[in-house]
């Protein structure tokens, strides 16, 4: 299986990260780590981010590529998709009141609508 | 961790459940296979069901447990933990509703239902699970290759 995880300097990046690797993948699994900027939002650079990522993966026995886009995030993740036939695409939410809902509907919502492939929106578990 | 999973009788149903069976999940994972049967809104609480219609509540009834049963005796052999539920009443609300009420940690829907229009990218089910669930959600999209 290919799986994307998309990844911004958010925590909600960082649930989608502890997910996939509390997960056991099919053996042969290839992962990518994506982040998109915005030459619109100016932004510190996230390659530590990207690090971090990269690393929690690696520590739980998950080899990873990393790869990064600038542009929309929406186009740029599923311009990826497309080019590295992923199978599954993971992105983290802002979960579930009002407004963050709202922002929630700009990428995962259109990933979800638009993505060739499967998609794993993963939220943060409201009872806990 | 407590996996829900929507089922009815599509091919993305299909995929979905053999997504979720491919994936080694953590020890001890519990899943909840689960089908909703859809009555004929027209004949909700306005009218009483003629007994035509109640014999096809059943036998719509008894086909979704049927798809419900199926797709638990394929995961339980890897998922012991596998159990499947029938429930009459809208697929988005009531997924919503055992999401919650279960603690469901990820729902797990195909991206596609039985009806609808197959030129839509996403069905109007998966669509309203990932934005109401209160847990992550994976739609599973069929495989384009």
């Amino acid at each position: 299986m290919k799986i994307l995880i998309a990844v911004d300097d958010s925590r909600h990046s960082e649930r989608a990260i502890a997910f996939v690797s509390h997960m056991r993948w099919p053996a042969g699994s290839r992962m990518i780590v994506a982040h998109v900027t915005s030459p619109a939002v100016p932004e510190k650079p996230l390659a530590g981010g990207v690090d971090r990522a990269q690393d929690q993966l690696r520590e739980a026995g998950l080899a990873t590529e990393r790869r990064v886009a600038e542009g929309d995030a929406r186009e740029q993740l599923l311009a990826l998709v497309d080019r590295e036939r992923i199978d599954l695409l993971v992105m983290g939410s802002r979960g579930h009141s009002g407004v963050a809902r709202l922002m929630m509907g700009s990428v995962s919502s259109h990933a979800v609508s638009h993505a060739p492939c499967s998609v794993l929106v993963v939220k943060e578990t409201q009872r806990r | 961790m407590k996996i829900l999973i929507g089922v009815d009788d599509s091919i993305h149903s299909n995929a979905a459940v053999d997504f979720v069976r491919r994936m080694t999940w953590p020890r001890g994972s519990q899943v909840i296979l689960l089908s909703v049967v859809q009555p004929l809104e027209v004949y909700g609480a306005v009218y009483a069901p003629a007994p035509a219609v109640l014999e096809t509540m059943e036998d719509l009834t008894r086909r979704h447990q049927d798809i419900a049963s199926k797709a638990e005796r394929v995961l339980q052999l890897g998922l012991p933990d596998t159990r499947s539920r029938v429930i009459v009443g809208d697929p988005r609300t009531v997924l919503i509703e055992m999401a919650r009420a279960e603690h469901a940690d990820l729902v797990v829907v195909g991206s596609h239902g039985r009806t609808g229009l197959a030129k839509l990218l996403i069905g109007s089910v998966a669509s309203h699970v990932v934005t109401h669930a209160p847990c992550s959600v994976l739609v599973v999209k069929m495989e384009r290759r």
